[in-house]
């Protein structure tokens, strides 16, 4: 009757409730790579497997005491009688009961090709990652290659100053009453001391842009990070005589984003412009740099335009794919929009080529702060977690202070919403709860009272923090009954000043 | 003729747009002997109006110029007669070999690479105006 099993595809064994193997299933001999002949002599489990990681004999024995279907974890056996051989399996057992009694069945659902190919995928996927890394590397050593007669210039203008005033201040020394030209001496000597302070950073700025790689996000502002990216292309500005014009429309410049990649993107932008008009040698070149808030949702658009003949219609299909370049062998390596796009990406952002009718247009779109930190502080929707702490909205628009207080209240496992905008803070209460609201009281666009008193209005009673300097505490004593303002934080606060205020008024709530 | 009697009849102008460059070069300038006139110009813009005003005998040119390269600068100036044979004395931190080729067309032949000492700067002078250098040292 057991041979009834012989039929199944999958490798099967047969015990009785004694323990003892009483059928193989040809599958099993496959799977085993033993004879028959062999098999037929073997009579305990152990004999044929060996897992170093599993108690297979426990859970065997587990089995016969219940007598139920069960199933293993995913596990690798060592077959005993084939040294070399190594399975990745899950066990079924289960019992069968025929005419003669009851027997237990343990069918081994072999893994190992999946296995296999799973390892392969992880290790050519990480191996791509490697490859990613390494092409972002080698585009900042080239961008910096490219960059060598600027850097040595920037160099050797203050050595010169250093090492001439040197000999000024020898000179000076020699002299018959080295007392009398003190003042003398100490100017040399503060030129000196400014020139090693500047060729100081330009060391550091080259090391920071070439080795800084870790991918931290922070509240910035992307006008600096422009201005930055500016001072970095100084000279090839100057030396192809490019005029810059640089349209801020807004003021409010700030998004969640690591600044240096930024300046990476602004520099791979504006270089690609200049390049482009200095080759097909446009009369009165410029390059115009604006920056926008998009009039639909608010996302921060940068634009850099030229006034050159504009892209060839065959490069623009393939222009974000790596090694595209309208550029002599040598003087680029056709990879700077690839990364450029891959990193304002990863800001859930976009970038494309604005149809325009004189020039190139770049444009760049990255998500408002109050969308992007709910996303990206959202634990559940990710899988993180599956607890999601307080919700707290900061609203202030200094970017520093924004990093500063979700640093703190995110090791604390608080879910941080930042806004720059009071107004856009109303906009996204009016869509999402919050358990507490965190706003300074001096803003441009509106007041802490002001975005206190709309929220009231509207009938949001969520507990409400001032923050300000120390002069500003009457306006907490005038609203704290009227408007339930439950506290007060005066700046500069050290970390446990802002946590305790912070549990206090989420505490305060109920 | 010594040194100081000869620069007494020099003129010569700077263009860097590094003042304290220039400052140095005047003062280094100065230790060589009393010149007839040292004239700063901090881009070419500059440098072509005290050109209309004054006939020069040496022009210390720095080689990264706002707006323009120290030797494209060098080149214009070149194309008019008047300029033929100014002898000009290129600064410059990093040249390229092209550059060195372009300048030698130029008529350049006297190249001062930063940083330099006071003694490097005076000895390139002192080739340039063909004036017999005195051994102090």
């Amino acid at each position: 009757m057991l041979s009834l099993y012989d039929h199944i595809f999958e490798p099967l064994i047969i015990l009785n409730l004694q323990k003892k193997i009483v059928h193989f299933n040809p599958a099993f001999n496959i799977f085993s790579k033993q004879p028959p002949r062999i098999l037929r002599g073997i009579e305990h489990f152990h004999q044929l497997f060996e897992s170093a990681d599993f108690d297979i004999e426990n859970w065997l024995d587990q089995g016969f005491t219940k007598l139920e279907l069960r199933v293993s974890p995913e596990l690798q056996i060592q077959h005993v009688r084939e040294k070399d051989l190594r399975s990745q399996v899950v066990l079924r057992q289960f019992p069968i009961t025929l005419e003669d009694g009851t027997y237990i069945a343990v069918a081994f659902h072999d893994l190992s090709i999946e296995k296999n190919l799973y390892d392969k995928y992880r290790q050519q996927l990480e191996e791509l990652r490697a490859t990613h890394a390494q092409i972002i590397q080698a585009d900042k050593l080239a961008t910096l290659g490219e960059m060598t007669a600027t850097i040595s210039h920037e160099i050797s203008n203050p050595l010169t100053i250093a090492s001439g005033n040197s000999e000024l201040i020898d000179a000076f020394l020699e002299m018959e009453d080295p007392k009398a030209v003190v003042p003398d001496l100490r100017k040399a000597n503060n030129d000196i001391r400014e020139s090693i302070d500047r060729i100081h950073n330009i060391i550091r700025n080259m090391k920071h842009f070439l080795w800084q790689s870790e991918d931290t996000k922070e509240f910035c502002s992307l006008s600096d990070a422009i201005n930055n990216a500016l001072e970095w292309l100084k000279s090839p500005i100057e030396s192809s005589g490019t005029r810059i014009e640089t349209l801020f429309r807004t003021q409010d410049t700030v998004v969640l984003a690591n600044k240096l990649k930024m300046e990476q993107v602004v520099i791979n932008l504006v270089k690609n412009a200049i390049d482009a008009l200095e080759e097909t040698q446009t009369k009165d070149p410029t390059v115009t740099i604006e920056l926008l808030r998009s009039p639909e949702d608010h996302a921060l658009i940068l634009k850099v335009k030229d006034n050159g003949p504009g892209l060839p219609e065959i490069v623009k299909e393939n222009l974000f794919k790596p090694f595209t370049t309208t550029k002599k062998v040598g003087l680029g390596t056709g990879l700077g929009l690839s990364i450029s796009q891959k990193i304002i990406e990863s800001h859930q952002g976009q970038i494309e080529v604005e149809p325009c009718e004189v020039g190139a247009t770049f444009k760049v779109r990255l998500p408002t702060i109050e969308g992007y930190s709910f996303t990206r502080g959202d634990k559940v929707s990710r899988g993180l977690s599956s607890k999601q702490g307080p919700r707290i909205l900061i609203v202030d628009n200094e970017p520093q202070i924004l990093n500063v207080l979700s640093r703190f209240l995110e090791d604390e496992g608080y879910h941080v919403i930042a806004s720059t905008r009071p107004h856009e803070a109303i906009k996204f209460m009016s869509k999402m709860d919050v358990n507490l609201i965190l706003t300074d009281l001096n803003m441009p666009e509106m007041t802490g009272h002001d975005l206190a008193k709309e929220l009231r209005m509207h009938n949001d009673w969520a507990p409400i923090l001032y923050m300000s300097s120390s002069k500003n505490t009457d306006a907490y004593n005038r609203d704290k009954e009227s408007m339930k303002i439950a506290g007060m934080l005066v700046k500069p606060f050290s970390r446990d000043e802002v946590v305790r205020t912070v549990k206090d008024a989420l505490g305060s709530k109920k | 003729m010594s040194v100081k009697e000869a620069v007494k009849n020099i003129n010569v102008i700077v263009i860097d747009d590094e003042e304290k460059i220039c400052e140095l070069l005047r003062v280094f300038l100065g230790t060589m002997g009393p010149f007839n006139s040292i004239v700063i110009a901090n881009n070419t813009l500059q440098a072509m109006q005290k050109f209309q005003n004054q006939k020069f005998d040496l022009l210390i040119l720095d080689q990264v110029l706002p707006g323009k390269l120290g030797l494209e600068f060098a080149e214009s100036l070149r194309k008019s007669v008047k300029f033929h044979n100014l002898k000009i004395l290129l600064i410059s931190g990093f040249l390229q070999q092209d550059d060195v080729i372009r300048s030698v067309d130029l008529g350049i032949k006297h190249i001062l690479v930063k940083p330099f000492t006071r003694q490097q700067l005076i000895s390139k002078v002192s080739e340039i105006l063909k004036l017999e250098e005195d051994l102090e040292h």
